[in-house]
């Protein structure tokens, strides 16, 4: 099948305006917290004040005694009632915790939950929780990863021996295949090289709606459903099934309109077991909605890592051997997501360069913060960070522009498909056009006048560039199991022609902002070749959308989304045609699909319409030989391959010189995700990501102190982008379809925040005196510009 | 606020619930409130108006904003009972009475203004009431329509959507004042009207 058999509707391609803004400017969007439910009753979490603490008793009597509480209920209570999760990353050899959702004897962050009230309202349970009588016995806190590598340190999990929760180290020998080429070899003989340390910190996704969870319950069997704020819908009822011993089909997990997710609600919480659990035990419903303050300590955080990079140059200043070795800090113990980010990194520190040998050994540890999960990027900035970093300080080292040395290193497009030395297989693409035509824009030519325009007038001003690939349409099940993903890599949609002859799509994917909802319709119009008006999609319902194990992350709805959709599209398309053809009384194969209509090839006479054949595939009476009535379909697909998207990112910094506070005034963004199923989405997800790694870059950061009380836990301490920071930006594309996917595109969700933060550290490295201290990691706060402004330059 | 004030059928509680009455969007609303009650959740959960958002609960992020007797306010801030009989208006009153967008709901969707569509409720009345003063004579330039949108958070879009939408709505709002628009979409309550 190639993309070029599709219906003639030319719907794909076009910027077609987004079917949800009807709703949203309206405030008619429906969100787990906008449902309700008669006799519901409302859950609160008391959660830990203590990195680490010993938990000596719990005293629920006042709280309990309080008019309008259920039920005041402890970690120990619930200890033999709710099982241990799941975890969707479940690396060779990982450790891991308790995995329930109270903890019992130990607490192990700020914020970790100790015990659950459930109330008339969110007022009597705060009430409630606040008469909780907690005595703790506190312990050493670790709160960096070299007090918990330290010998004598702290044990989080005594059981464990050391803090070392996994490990996982590239080359991976295969066997029956060569042995990997011995980068410690390459980097004795390099011509050049260069080491560094790079830190990448701790950040918080902080999607504009929190976390939450509704359930109903039905004492038919009994029954519940679940409205929960997630990516997964699937996974949620996979996780809440196994937990709670309830089987799947009779658990309905609904994901309504998802306000941000950003990788953070891709995988299970304990409040999504924990809500169900009360509405089983106190059959009513019962509702969770995390507020802002518990979001700082409840929600998992991404990236943290620091990563000491080496690379070796010949002489040609092209890249012979990479070591890396890294530390990931995920908290006090795995969630669901596991080390995944950790793992991504060095699965993906080659990036787009050809690196011909690797040593990377990567280590995840344990520590008493918030436990560690996705977020947009999922190990990717974490990778580009160091690697783009690094090219720069290399760059003056081998007497070259940082733009030259890149060029240089990048897989050339006649390589394709690229196997990386971690054994990544790059589709294809053309990096070095890609990177030549950023320089092209007459943005960047604005750039350079402008940047001169600040030094004149007495500010420190650079430019920095970073090149990034992004993996995407993650990923073919067959190699889940061999990177620790236990799940399928598949995902699936089935497709209804109505018996008025409309299209109704249900996809397993989930809707969270990336507005698929326009981009399917779309990709359904043009598959069934039909207006756009007569299409509808639906997401997000266990009951209605077939299973799929990874749903929404990783960039994958495009590409792997899409391609069941026409899968299933082309089944009812071919079904149609058949009874068409019965109808007819033609043969199916001189019956063509066109304008909506079914008519005989050449014969002239008006066709059937989809009225008229779904008419006929409902009544069910005349129908060919053998064929089940109805018109419904399902397309699943599994990719062959992950696809990568790829761009470059050039950014303008200017700097006031009396605060260090970075402004970003202009950047210019180059792009390729394939195949573009509707251009201002991936428009819309550039931008926004492009400013999250602003944020990432220059402000965004919670900091633990010795203590392990987090520094930020609420929007007054930790600093997102606002409006008036927002750059001038110039985003173009190319367009490289992916073999891999039947649509030939892309995922793009990610993209944004890869290298935006390389390119605009590198462009305050560019501002600094000649010569100043590498900046070495994100975000760069105004004292570390301060700092560097100060120092002398070189000569 | 005096005793006097309570309705006579106020029951007496001792969580201190009493009656409170608002013209909600131009609709007469009388519900039970304590006097901690604020405003988001009796406009969400005693008035069913779920279209305002509430996602810090700290007065950072606006997404709760709605105009109390036509001047913005952050309901997650602003305690119920501070509230009563004051005219509100929520983003699901900003749209004319037969269901037509204003200029700048629909300049959101023709400029991609929201993704996840969470902020937007804040940003619509945000929006609102620069136009309303706009009209009334204000004058603003990008630069402080930058100024005046860091009021709210917006986590996807990078605000490029958003301040395009602004500055399309008030140019046309400008070129081609509404009379309907103008005289305030229920009889009062938008800023300048």
């Amino acid at each position: 099948m190639t993309v070029t058999e599709q219906s003639t509707g030319g719907y794909v391609g076009r910027s077609i305006p987004s079917r949800t803004g009807d709703r949203f400017v309206r405030g008619a969007g429906r969100y787990v917290d906008d449902v309700h439910h008669n006799r519901e009753a409302t859950m609160v979490v008391l959660r830990s004040p203590h990195a680490h603490a010993r938990i000596v008793s719990v005293d629920t009597a006042a709280a309990r005694a309080i008019d309008g509480v259920y039920a005041v209920v402890t970690g120990a209570e619930l200890f033999d009632e709710i099982g241990p999760q799941q975890y969707l990353w479940d690396l060779p050899g990982q450790k891991t915790g308790h995995g329930r959702p109270l903890t019992v004897d130990k607490v192990r962050h700020v914020g970790e939950p100790v015990a659950v009230v459930v109330a008339r309202d969110q007022y009597v349970a705060e009430d409630a929780r606040d008469a909780i009588e907690v005595v703790y016995e506190p312990l050493p806190a670790v709160t960096t990863v070299d007090q918990a590598l330290a010998p004598d340190a702290p044990l989080l999990h005594e059981e464990w021996g050391d803090n070392v929760q996994v490990r996982a180290a590239w080359p991976v020998a295969i066997p029956g295949l060569p042995e990997p080429p011995d980068a410690a070899a390459a980097l004795v003989g390099a011509h050049t090289v260069v080491r560094e340390t790079f830190t990448t910190s701790r950040i918080l996704a902080n999607s504009m709606e929190t976390r939450g969870v509704v359930c109903d319950y039905d004492p038919t069997g009994p029954r519940l459903t679940i409205h929960t704020s997630t990516q997964s819908p699937h996974q949620i009822r996979e996780g809440v099934a196994a937990m709670l011993g309830v089987p799947e089909n009779r658990i309905r997990v609904i994901a309504p309109d998802v306000g941000g997710a950003f990788g953070m609600k891709a995988v299970l919480y304990p409040e999504e077991v924990l809500v169900p659990y009360f509405a089983l035990r106190l059959r009513r419903p019962v509702r969770f909605t995390e507020q802002r303050d518990e979001a700082f300590v409840a929600s998992t955080p991404s990236r943290d890592q620091r990563m000491e990079l080496e690379i070796g140059f010949d002489a040609d200043a092209r890249i012979v051997g990479l070591r890396a070795r890294y530390l990931i800090d995920l908290g006090s113990a795995p969630s669901t997501c596991g080390a995944g980010t950790g793992w991504a990194t060095g699965a993906l520190l080659c990036g787009p360069y050809a690196v011909p040998a690797v040593d990377i050994q990567a280590t995840a540890v344990v520590t008493n913060k918030t436990p560690l999960g996705a977020y947009r990027g999922f190990g990717q900035p974490e990778a580009n960070f160091p690697m783009e970093r690094l090219l720069d300080l290399a760059a003056p080292q081998l007497g070259l522009d940082p733009v030259e040395l890149r060029r240089r290193n990048l897989v050339p497009p006649d390589a394709f498909p690229f196997t990386t030395a971690t054994g990544q297989l790059l589709d294809s693409g053309d990096y070095p056009q890609m990177l030549g035509m950023a320089l092209d824009r007459p943005a960047y030519a604005e750039m350079l006048r402008e940047r001169d325009q600040i030094r004149a007038a007495g500010r420190p001003a650079g430019i920095g560039v970073a090149f990034f690939n992004e993996c995407t349409n993650f990923g073919p099940s067959g190699v889940f199991p061999l990177i620790g993903i236990t799940t399928g890599g598949w995902d699936a949609t089935s497709a209804t022609v109505e018996p008025d002859g409309r299209v109704r799509v249900v996809s397993s994917q989930t809707p969270m902002g990336q507005d698929l909802e326009t981009a399917f319709a779309q990709l359904a119009a043009d598959r069934f070749g039909v207006p756009l008006d007569h299409v509808t999609v639906r997401f997000g319902d266990t009951d209605s959308s077939h299973y799929t194990a990874y749903a929404s992350g990783a960039s994958r709805a495009a590409g792997i989304g899409g391609s069941s959709l026409i899968l299933a599209a082309d089944k009812a398309v071919d079904k149609m045609r058949r009874i068409a053809a019965h109808l007819l009384e033609a043969d199916p194969d001189d019956v063509e699909h066109a304008d909506g209509e079914f008519r005989v090839r050449g014969a002239g006479a008006t066709g059937l319409s989809y009225a008229t054949v779904a008419a006929a595939a409902y009544q069910g009476g005349n129908l060919p030989e053998g064929m089940e009535p109805g018109l419904e379909t399902l397309g699943a697909f599994d990719p062959q391959a992950l696809a990568f998207s790829y761009g470059v990112v050039v950014a303008l910094v200017d700097i006031d010189p009396d605060t260090g506070q970075v402004r970003v005034p202009r950047m210019v963004f180059g792009h390729d995700c394939g195949t573009q199923l509707n251009p201002r989405i991936v428009d819309a997800q550039i931008v926004g990501g492009a400013l999250q790694g602003l944020g990432a870059a220059l402000t965004e950061e919670i900091v633990y102190d010795e203590s392990g009380q987090p520094g930020a836990v609420g929007f007054a301490d930790y600093l997102m982008p606002i409006a008036p920071e927002i750059p001038e930006l110039d985003v173009f594309h190319t367009v490289t379809p992916t073999p891999f996917a039947l649509n030939g595109a892309k995922g793009v969700g990610e993209s944004g925040v890869i290298a935006a933060p390389s390119a605009i550290a590198n462009a305050v490295q560019d501002a600094l005196p000649a010569g100043a201290t590498p900046l070495t990691s994100i975000p760069v706060l105004p004292e570390r510009v301060l700092a560097g402004l100060a120092e002398e330059p070189a000569r | 606020m005096t005793t006097t004030d309570l309705p006579t059928t106020a029951p007496a509680r001792p969580t201190g619930e009493r009656v409170l009455t608002m013209q909600v969007n131009g609709e007469p609303v009388a519900a039970l409130a304590e006097p901690r009650t604020n405003l988001a959740d009796f406009l969400r959960e005693r008035a069913g108006r779920t279209g305002t958002h509430t996602s810090c609960h700290q007065g950072w992020c606006g997404a709760c904003t709605v105009l109390v007797d036509g001047e913005s306010a952050r309901s997650c801030l602003t305690l119920a009972v501070q509230a009563d009989r004051a005219e509100i208006t929520t983003v699901e009153g900003i749209e004319d009475p037969d269901g037509t967008l204003s200029r700048f709901q629909q300049a959101l969707i023709d400029h991609t203004g929201f993704q996840c569509g969470f902020c937007t409720p804040g940003f619509v009345v945000l929006g609102t009431e620069i136009i309303a003063e706009a009209r009334a004579g204000a004058r603003f330039d990008r630069a402080e329509l930058l100024r005046r949108l860091s009021a709210n958070i917006c986590r996807c879009t990078g605000y490029a959507g958003i301040v395009d939408a602004l500055e399309s709505a008030l140019a046309s709002a400008l070129e081609d004042p509404d009379p309907a628009e103008q005289a305030g979409r229920h009889g009062s309550g938008e800023a300048g009207a």
